[in-house]
């Protein structure tokens, strides 16, 4: 079960004296989330783990630059591993992928049910998921391709089946209908 | 790209956030950002509200070698992983090295007649890697082995303690650190190191406070 969000703050609040145990222990709490979304961005296992690594080295380093009112911990933890994982993808990384097989793909799928379901369980995640259901199902379905497996319009149009601009206009009107619901950043 | 509109500029931000702007325009765009307060602004914001989506990420176990891999790089005193980390090997030659290390370390010391009876203790990692063997000698000497450079810091030095019961550790040494022995001798006020568990801390050289937890710790066998 997922760590509240109370105790991965105060285990990054104690990261940011150098607490080593506080760190392992938010490591055990949260690399796992971190990681399946890793996986899924990246399709590639080795990757994904070089870049958990490489996160929780920036975690470290920069948990004391966390602060509640800017989100939950889980948030921003997903703020940085995510950013490394679109970065690396989007330069066109040449190197070896591992990519998930037929395995890997089923233990992911055997997690149960995929996050539209997994948002509603989410107690933190109430205004979310309210703001998600006022998308259309298949506009909404574009911007959960995008966002948890890394995908661009043209792979999404392919994926939906549907024209690049139509994918392209849902995905511009989805971000702004979320934007107009969760309103401004902190 | 025109940055000066809001709404274009939050819906570059978006689509960078999300990753569906990509090639040519990403690059630009992040070219950009540094110069560009508003766009960062526009950019955290969208990080803060996409990213809420994380949370319904599935959950799946990391490959054990990520947190070894972070152990190592953030702590350095956790041992780089080398040829000779073979547990095998250490393990055979650890029990040498202590016998090896009473006799010439203490040339006046007999090896004890009851061999079976010389209290040991090996230090390991949290790869059961061995870091230190500890014998003790009849006359109730320590002779201790450092089986792996590690990678202390010149302001800092690795102690060894007894910790017993409830009472505060009480320090018997500082332990060698190159792959090297070397022989403690303690204070007669001390009381019998082998009832009770060994502690072995990092800490500043000028700072020779009990620690609270222990880096690592060990308990006594017989060899």
């Amino acid at each position: 079960m997922m760590a509240s969000s109370d105790l991965l703050a105060d285990l990054l609040a104690r990261c940011a004296l150098h607490d080593r145990r506080a760190f392992e222990a938010l490591y055990q709490q949260a690399a796992p989330k971190l990681y399946g979304l890793l996986l899924g961005v990246t399709h590639d296992r080795e990757l994904a783990a070089d870049l958990l690594q490489e996160g929780f080295m920036r975690i470290w380093q920069r948990a004391s630059d966390y602060r509640p009112d800017l989100g939950q911990p889980l948030t921003w933890m997903g703020t940085i591993v995510r950013r490394l994982a679109i970065d690396r993808s989007r330069r066109g990384d040449q190197r070896r992928r591992a990519e998930l097989g037929e395995e890997g793909w089923a233990l992911l799928a055997d997690e149960g049910p995929g996050p539209e379901e997994r948002l509603h369980t989410e107690q933190s995640e109430i205004g979310l998921t309210r703001c998600l259901e006022t998308i259309d199902p298949e506009p909404r379905r574009a911007v959960f391709l995008a966002y948890y497996e890394g995908l661009t319009h043209d792979v999404i149009a392919q994926r939906l089946n549907r024209p690049l601009g139509t994918v392209k206009a849902w995905v511009r009107r989805s971000l702004q209908r979320l934007k107009t619901c969760l309103g401004e950043s902190p | 790209m025109n940055l000066h509109h809001p709404a274009l500029r939050d819906a570059l931000a978006a689509e960078y956030v999300l990753g569906t702007l990509h090639g040519a325009a990403r690059r630009r765009f992040e070219s950009l950002l540094p110069a560009h307060p508003a766009l960062r602004k526009a950019v955290n914001g969208w990080e803060y509200r996409l990213n809420r989506l994380a949370a319904a990420s599935p959950v799946a176990a990391p490959p054990p070698e990520v947190w070894r891999g972070l152990e190592q790089r953030l702590f350095p005193v956790a041992p780089s992983r080398s040829w000779w980390n073979n547990l095998a090997l250490w393990r055979g030659l650890a029990l040498a090295s202590v016998l090896a290390a009473v006799v010439a370390l203490a040339p006046p010391l007999v090896v004890p007649q009851s061999v079976g009876e010389l209290p040991f203790a090996a230090i390991r990692d949290p790869n059961h890697d061995v870091l230190w063997t500890v014998a003790m000698a009849e006359d109730g000497q320590l002779h201790v082995n450092s089986l792996r450079v590690m990678n202390v810091p010149t302001d800092q030095h690795c102690l060894l303690w007894l910790k017993r019961g409830d009472s505060p550790p009480v320090m018997l040494g500082e332990l060698p650190d190159q792959g090297n022995a070397r022989t403690l001798v303690l204070p007669a006020s001390t009381p019998r190191p082998t009832q009770g568990m060994l502690w072995v801390s990092m800490q500043p050289r000028s700072n020779g406070a009990p620690p609270a937890q222990p880096l690592y710790r060990a308990r006594w066998q017989t060899l």
